[in-house]
């Protein structure tokens, strides 16, 4: 498993060093390797499959244009998806899509100690495992919810907690892949739960 | 003097630091009080719950695959780019 884990970090370094030297094969390898990946961030960040499509398309467009600026210090999966947020923040700021999203400024101690009072339920009352159209009807209802809820997010906010709660990422690559410092992460990603978990509340109380 | 005001979080601290630091591994002096906090605080004690099924709900929410035509559509424009260079 070890033995198999280095072989493919030397293979993508290998890679990736063929790809700047204008080796397409290299190169189409590694879009073979990382096309999912990539599709499903942006997917995650603007939930919507073909603004996910056009993210994909600029973001290895650019890793192309790029590649020779690639040198080495940080993974190489750090670096796209240095590439992807960039793209998903463009496009943001571009189409002004984010019209509706709150202010960046920290929901106060109050606010905060307000939502305390929050109910918890049992999970499979949201989350059905049996597919009658009822509960088809309930995850479609959630989904969309799930949905308007992270649209409504900051999109810098947004990415951290994709990063961070839902792809798994630790803070210092997080730090790394934003350019900011590991308390803004946090701080950002603080933000995001404490937001998201009030869009959510009263779904979880039904 | 410190310790005591340690013990004494107050509880929109204790959902301050939660929301900073859910799932990570601490095991600082003030992580141990939060800890033994969210023993006793039933409001903090579904706070985090409520927390902790908003990420769930995120992180299993399904993705769709990349489709073969947006497949097909990236490779062509690539290597109509590769072409050109």
């Amino acid at each position: 498993m070890e033995i198999e884990k280095i072989q493919n970090i030397e293979n993508e370094s290998e890679l990736v060093h063929k790809a700047q030297k204008g080796d397409q094969r290299a190169f189409s390898l590694l879009v073979k390797k990382y096309e999912s990946t990539v599709y499903s961030f942006a997917y995650k960040v603007c939930r919507n499959e073909e603004k996910a499509e056009e993210t994909l398309q600029d973001t290895f467009v650019n890793v192309y244009r790029k590649l020779d600026q690639f040198n080495g210090k940080a993974k190489f999966s750090t670096w796209l998806y240095q590439i992807v947020t960039n793209n998903c923040l463009m496009k943001r700021r571009k189409s002004k899509l984010d019209k509706s999203s709150v202010s960046l400024e920290s929901p106060d101690s109050t606010q905060e100690d307000s939502d305390l009072q929050g109910n918890g339920v049992p999970l499979h009352t949201l989350v059905s495992l049996k597919q009658t159209p009822q509960d088809e009807m309930v995850n479609k209802e959630l989904r969309e919810l799930l949905d308007t809820a992270i649209l409504k997010l900051p999109m810098e906010q947004r990415i951290v907690f994709i990063l961070r709660d839902v792809e798994g990422r630790s803070s210092e690559e997080a730090a790394k892949i934003l350019k900011v410092s590991v308390p803004a992460i946090k701080s950002r990603l603080r933000r995001a739960r404490v937001f998201l978990r009030k869009q959510l509340q009263k779904y979880m109380e039904i | 003097m410190k310790t005591k005001k340690i013990n004494k979080l107050r509880c929109n601290e204790v959902a301050k630091y939660v929301c900073e630091n859910l799932d990570e591994q601490l095991n600082s002096r003030k992580c141990q009080v939060i800890k033994k906090h969210l023993q006793t605080c039933p409001k903090c004690i579904k706070q985090l719950d409520s927390l902790k099924k908003t990420v769930f709900l995120y992180r299993n929410c399904p993705t769709p695959g990349i489709s073969a035509q947006a497949h097909r559509k990236l490779i062509a424009g690539l290597s109509l780019m590769m072409t050109k260079k």
